[in-house]
């Protein structure tokens, strides 16, 4: 099984509190994993490690084959940020613009748009099942419609892993069971290893192949066959299901839940 | 006879000039305003101006003097914005500050204040063949600049953090359009002045902001609000006997309005099509 990522006795810390300590994980090609946990139990953190947006204290971090601190081909790495909606949503641009300027490092002297590439945008478009809005405004669409825009985007470049942190706030259920749906294709059907931070136990469980629980600052992985989430979210106060209060995370056999 | 105006060279010249500055200013502004940075323009010119007298003072070509100090406060406005990353209008507070008090101190040195003052307000008649000489280039160099980084001035504006990842040189372009947004305003001077360089930078596009459906669209329609304006700007300014940076401004304002009335007017006939509709079905 090729590993995507590797990651050995990584350490971080924010001046003298650590938020990971002495992490060993591998991810391997295909797998669709899901990193839950307390807010504030490192899975950003651990997320922007990954992707070298932060630096790691000590340990290392393999992405690719590659150290992260040299790796360089960031068109097989796609990344949607929580911020990613949080943009001008009267920008003056349309769907074909803000997807084909995600493959700049493949136009030619003139950093503009050519039929060949054109076409590209129309197949991920196509993938997404957002072609009928190819010339609409941006803001002008839904927040689970702009999510889709921008897994085209990500996908453009055929990316061998995509990371996800959390791209479903704010987006109605019906869209997100939709989203979830497609991150199932592509991760079926491309063979795309996907990463993503999730608040939503019930959907994640079902989706992903492996579960990476948070928390004393370490990660549990679990197989998400055998992964009780009933238990898990017993463990939470209060009715809100898909937003995880503090809580207490107790250990036992190695095992968060 | 309306075409007497064109029968004057000093008009050619500024006609000359002045379509070749409605061109650049917005397609310059156009990122700019997306970027949030439209008060650059606004900077710019008055750090130019420092240029502007620094040049007379030493009897140099004021538009080389401004395109020089422009250029390094530009490069300092992008070093400060990464200082003060949250607070991105404080920078040019900053450069805007230095810029015009070096300004006011130099120009009661100089002593020339008519020469200065054309640069503030613009002034067609002045407009000479070193201008057009010096502009024409500079603007194939800009439009040519925009061109060939268009996909990736545009994820910038859209979305900086997400551009890197895309692998745009983020950086480097930065600082190349803060570079270019330098040349454009010591250029605009002439025709526009330096109190209203930023004008013509901003208002074309917040007019065709009101009805483009794209991001090109958004920039074509911007140069055609321009040109219009600068056109008629120049018209009124010859007959009338007024500055030139002044009736170009107004004139940009009156279509930026036309631009809101027509929107609202397109908005309240959709609707009203749409209310149709729903009562037939």
């Amino acid at each position: 099984m090729k590993e995507i990522i590797k990651v050995k006795n990584l350490s971080f810390n924010y001046e003298d509190e650590y938020i990971l300590k002495n992490i060993n994980i591998t991810i391997n090609k295909g797998d669709f994993i899901a990193f839950i946990g307390p807010n504030g139990s490192g899975k950003s953190t651990f997320l922007k490690l990954l992707i070298g947006d932060l630096k790691t204290n000590s340990g290392e971090v393999k992405l690719l084959d590659k150290n992260i601190k040299t790796f360089k081909e960031w068109d097989k790495v796609g990344y949607i940020s929580q911020k990613v909606r949080d943009f001008n949503s009267s920008f003056p641009a349309t769907v074909k613009e803000i997807v084909g300027a995600a493959l700049y490092q493949e136009m030619g002297w003139f950093k503009i748009l050519t039929k060949r590439l054109e076409q590209r945008i129309d197949k991920v478009l196509k993938l997404v099942d957002m072609s009928d809005y190819k010339y609409r405004k941006i803001g002008e669409l839904s927040g689970g419609q702009q999510q889709r825009v921008f897994i085209a985007r990500t996908l453009i470049t055929n990316p061998e892993i995509i990371f996800l942190d959390e791209p479903l706030v704010g987006v109605d259920l019906k869209s997100q069971d939709e989203f979830y749906n497609l991150l199932t294709k592509l991760n079926r059907d491309l063979g795309i290893t996907i990463v993503m931070i999730s608040h939503d136990i019930y959907m994640i469980s079902d989706q992903a192949n492996k579960i990476f629980c948070f928390g004393n600052k370490s990660i549990f992985v679990h197989q998400a066959k055998e992964f009780d989430y009933v238990n898990y979210l017993n463990q939470i106060k209060g009715d809100n299901k898909s937003l995880i209060p503090k809580h207490e995370h107790q250990r036992r056999d190695n095992r968060c839940c | 006879m309306l075409l007497d105006i064109f029968t004057y060279s000093f008009m050619q010249r500024a006609f000359i000039v002045g379509n070749v500055i409605a061109v650049i200013c917005p397609l310059i502004g156009v990122f700019l305003v997306l970027k949030r940075l439209s008060l650059i323009g606004n900077t710019l010119s008055h750090v130019a101006l420092t240029g502007v007298a620094i040049g007379m003072i030493f009897g140099i070509y004021p538009i080389y003097t401004a395109l020089a100090v422009s250029v390094l406060a530009a490069v300092g406005i992008e070093k400060l914005r990464k200082n003060y990353k949250d607070y991105a209008e404080l920078s040019l507070s900053i450069i805007l500050a230095t810029g015009l008090g070096l300004a006011t101190i130099l120009i009661s040195l100089s002593n020339n204040n008519s020469g200065i003052f054309s640069y503030l307000f613009g002034s067609i008649s002045m407009v000479t063949r070193q201008d057009v000489l010096t502009v024409i280039p500079l603007a194939v160099v800009i439009i040519g600049v925009i061109l060939y980084f268009y996909y990736g001035f545009f994820f910038l504006a859209f979305n900086e953090s997400d551009a890197k990842l895309a692998g745009i040189p983020v950086k480097i372009l930065n600082l190349l359009f803060m570079i270019l947004v330098s040349i454009t305003v010591s250029l605009s001077m002439r025709i526009i002045g330096g109190l209203l360089v930023s004008s013509l930078i901003t208002l074309p596009v917040a007019g065709s902001l009101q009805m483009a459906k794209s991001f090109k669209q958004t920039i074509i329609y911007s140069i055609i609000f321009s040109v219009l304006a600068v056109n008629t700007g120049l018209f009124i300014s010859f007959y009338y006997d007024l500055a030139s940076g002044g009736t170009i401004i107004v004139a940009s304002v009156i279509y930026l309005i036309a631009a809101i009335i027509y929107k609202k007017i397109n908005s309240f006939l959709y609707k009203r099509s749409e209310l149709k509709v729903a009562v037939k079905d």
